[in-house]
């Protein structure tokens, strides 16, 4: 599926809540929600006291004492949420849920019909929403773009500004001055792709459309092929209102219908599960879905989801059931049993794995194993953490060492591969596939005894005195039930430290396995196939 | 049904379940071999499985490589190198896993620092963590064990190795427990041959497994498709 590319005209309203997830639970109190000890919102008064996004927990509750500390609760944001959504559906046909306290809409037709974009922000803003805004929430922040991208932008400054803000149609200037910082506040952009672009000089999208779409795909992959198109306002992502003909979709038919959320939302769950399997979704990840229910009394329920990090099947979920919820809830919206439910993809965007970066280096779970590894090295110090290197070898416990990770891990994933490698040569003389699978720190001394107890010994042909029978190991004597070998091996013929030593295989009775080697007489245990 | 009798009976359903109860359980990728020991065809995402017995490495091993092969980072928190064995790398990379996603960790039990705040610290980074032979744990070490492995939704494969003298210690109470025993080799003889790869009979226990299950596979298995040096024999 393809979706379709912005046309000029587009013009996408963003209405944003920037502090939806306190307020909704504090209203006029003074309180901080926090996610991994950060600030995500705060509401009025705590504001007032001086805190903001992203302090830090201790800073943010210094500046504030007397504010709640809520925990997040991602469910009861979208209920009191879904009162604004019909609001706003009931205004404009297409509206788009990003998250709670951020939707999109087609600003274009209700412009027309009421007159003008700045006519429409005055009836939300001032007719629309404080009816059914709960108390104590600020007013939102409203901006109009001609894409998701820019939209998003513009409500952004109109959040620091206090009024809305409107990107001019046709007008390039205003969409070249974006800066990349403000699209990685939007979330369009990653912060290490924008602090790599600001180090090369570029730092707005006027910068990017100068360069040209060669430049910045070849340089920048899909990554800088993504922000020229944004330079340019050829966003793909439209609002829901335009289902592409092809979409990959589900439809559910219940017979009889049923009047309970539960099944309706296990269904919607099998449905989800199979879409998001079919082949349609090969390589790709949904975006954007339109979420639909029906009832025997033809009322219908239909609203559209967004998120550029893609919706799982447990998100698309969480939607259907946030979405069936507000509709029950809603008096008089529902006066008979659910017949259907659908769930259409209207939106997709390449898999590139959430962990791909720029010329496919490192992605954030090896730089997240990368920090674990580093706490780890403080925890116990850095000499105990290690990482495997192929050194080459014929012995077992030679051919790999584990190094201090500071020093081995690098940050070219192609580097660990060739760390780890195996390399230089045919080492003849190693031991074959299957190696042991744990080596002793220290060899083990062990005796092994022929069946009348008479030491085995590898003559200098590499041959054996007598069949091992019995290992004595620290007190123990276990049967040996099969043996292979000897296998000898002289290292270092040609210098005074050469070593030559034989190796056996055996299994005991008891079933484990282990390789011997014997050196000067002695025995020992250097590997065990556990 | 009535107007009113739907809208009160939807009503009352209303906000129930959450979408991780609906949703399938997150199954970790594990051989098809050992997954017939699951009821979901595999370990849950979130939870602690423990391999004992003579070829508790090996099945350690292929249990964890298909994730890590996928591209999870693996810890291997090795509590026991003071006083035993220490895994070999290129038994592993045999198995399948790739090396350049494992780091290892050696505890020194009597430090300062618990075996489980390298665990808690690990799956900060790591989605599988082996831990081998870490001795018992107490019961709120293992509270704070499992939120946080269901937090990050990784897997701790507690490895429990036979050892020659040693007797073998019981650890944190595992969500499945598989225990092996050998029950034939391949390729070696009375003095010919090579061990290739042992029959193992791996039997399982735990939560969710009543009666237990029982499963026959070859460790090695070679269609694991690991990566080692050339074979040399002499």
């Amino acid at each position: 599926m393809t979706p379709p590319a912005t046309s000029p005209s587009c013009r996408l309203l963003t209405v944003w809540f920037p502090d939806w997830a306190a307020e909704c639970l504090a209203g006029n109190d003074p309180a901080i929600v926090f996610h991994r000890d950060r600030v995500i919102a705060a509401t009025a008064p705590a504001r007032a006291a001086g805190v903001v996004v992203g302090q830090r927990r201790r800073m943010a509750t210094a500046r504030c004492p007397s504010a709640l500390t809520p925990s997040r609760d991602i469910d009861t944001e979208h209920r009191c949420f879904a009162a604004v959504i019909d609001a706003l559906c009931d205004l404009v046909p297409g509206v788009d849920v990003i998250d709670a306290g951020h939707v999109v809409l087609d600003v274009k037709g209700p412009a027309q019909y009421f007159g003008g974009e700045a006519r429409v922000i005055t009836r939300l803003v001032e007719q629309v929403l404080p009816g059914v805004v709960p108390a104590g929430v600020s007013p939102p922040a409203v901006g109009v773009g001609t894409s998701l991208a820019t939209s998003a932008v513009a409500a952004l400054r109109s959040h620091r500004a206090g009024h809305p803000v409107v990107e001019p149609p046709g007008d390039t200037r205003w969409r070249d001055g974006v800066q990349l910082i403000e699209l990685v506040a939007t979330g369009d952009v990653d912060a290490d792709t924008a602090d790599v672009l600001s180090r090369v000089g570029v730092r707005a999208l006027g910068d990017v459309s100068a360069l040209g779409a060669a430049a910045m795909s070849d340089r920048f992959g899909h990554i800088g092929a993504r922000l020229y198109r944004l330079s340019v306002g050829d966003d793909p992502r439209r609002p829901v209102i335009h289902v592409p003909a092809d979409a990959p979709a589900v439809h559910r038919s219940f017979e009889p219908p049923l009047a309970d959320t539960t099944p309706v939302i296990f269904a919607a769950r099998e449905a989800v599960i199979d879409l998001l399997a079919s082949p349609a979704m090969h390589g790709r990840i949904c975006t954007g879905a339109l979420i639909e229910f029906g009832t025997e009394h033809a009322e219908s329920n239909r609203r559209g989801w967004f998120r550029n990090e893609g919706l799982t099947s447990t998100a698309l979920v969480d939607r259907v059931r946030w979405q069936l919820d507000a509709w029950v809830r809603r008096p008089g919206a529902i006066t008979a049993a659910i017949t259907t439910v659908s769930v259409i993809i209207t939106d997709t965007a390449d898999d590139v794995g959430a962990s791909q970066r720029l010329w496919g280096g490192r992605g954030t779970t090896d730089d997240a194993a990368q920090r674990a590894a580093a706490r780890l090295g403080a925890l116990v110090g850095p000499d105990r953490v290690t990482v495997p290197e192929w050194c080459g070898g014929r012995l077992t416990g030679q051919r790999f060492a584990w190094v201090p990770a500071a020093a081995a891990m690098h940050a070219d994933p192609d580097l660990d591969r060739a760390r780890v490698t195996p390399g230089g040569g045919l080492w003849p003389g190693a031991v074959v596939r299957p190696a042991p699978n744990s080596v002793p720190v220290h060899p083990v001394a062990v005796e092994v005894c022929g069946a009348d107890g008479t030491p085995v010994i590898v003559g200098g042909r590499g041959d054996l005195n007598t069949t091992p029978a019995t290992v004595r190991l620290a007190g123990s004597e276990h049967v040996v039930v099969w043996w292979a070998g000897p296998w000898p091996v002289t290292e270092r013929w040609w210098e005074p430290r050469r070593r030559r030593l034989a190796r056996l295989q055996v299994v005991f009775d008891d079933g484990t396995a282990h390789l011997l080697a014997v050196e000067r007489r002695r025995w020992s245990i250097v590997g065990s196939y556990a | 049904m009535g107007s009113d009798a739907v809208l009160a009976a939807l009503a009352g359903t209303a906000g129930v379940g959450r979408a991780g109860d609906l949703v399938a359980p997150e199954i970790v990728r594990v051989p098809s071999s050992v997954g017939a020991l699951f009821p979901h065809g595999g370990p849950l995402a979130g939870s602690v499985l423990a391999c004992e017995g003579p070829a508790a490495w090996s099945l350690a091993a292929a249990v964890v490589a298909p994730s890590v092969a996928a591209g999870t980072w693996m810890l291997i928190i090795d509590v026991a190198t003071a006083h035993a064995c220490t895994v070999e790398p290129e038994a592993l990379s045999e198995a399948g896993v790739p090396l350049e996603r494992v780091v290892r960790v050696t505890a020194d039990t009597a430090g300062s620092v618990h075996v489980i705040d390298l665990v808690i610290a690990g799956l900060e980074g790591f989605g599988v963590v082996l831990l081998v032979d870490p001795g018992s744990l107490t019961g709120a070490a293992e509270r704070r064990l499992r939120r946080r492995l269901v937090d990050r939704g990784a897997m701790v494969v507690v490895v429990r190795p036979h050892q020659l003298g040693r007797r073998v210690t019981r650890g944190a109470a595992a969500d499945a427990v598989m225990s092996t025993s050998v029950i034939g080799v391949d390729g070696i003889g009375e003095g010919w041959g090579r061990l290739m790869s042992r029959r193992v009979m791996v039997s399982a226990s735990g939560r969710r497994m009543h009666g237990g299950r029982h499963v026959e596979i070859s460790l090695p298995d070679e269609s694991t498709g690991g990566v080692s040096a050339p074979d040399t024999w002499p």
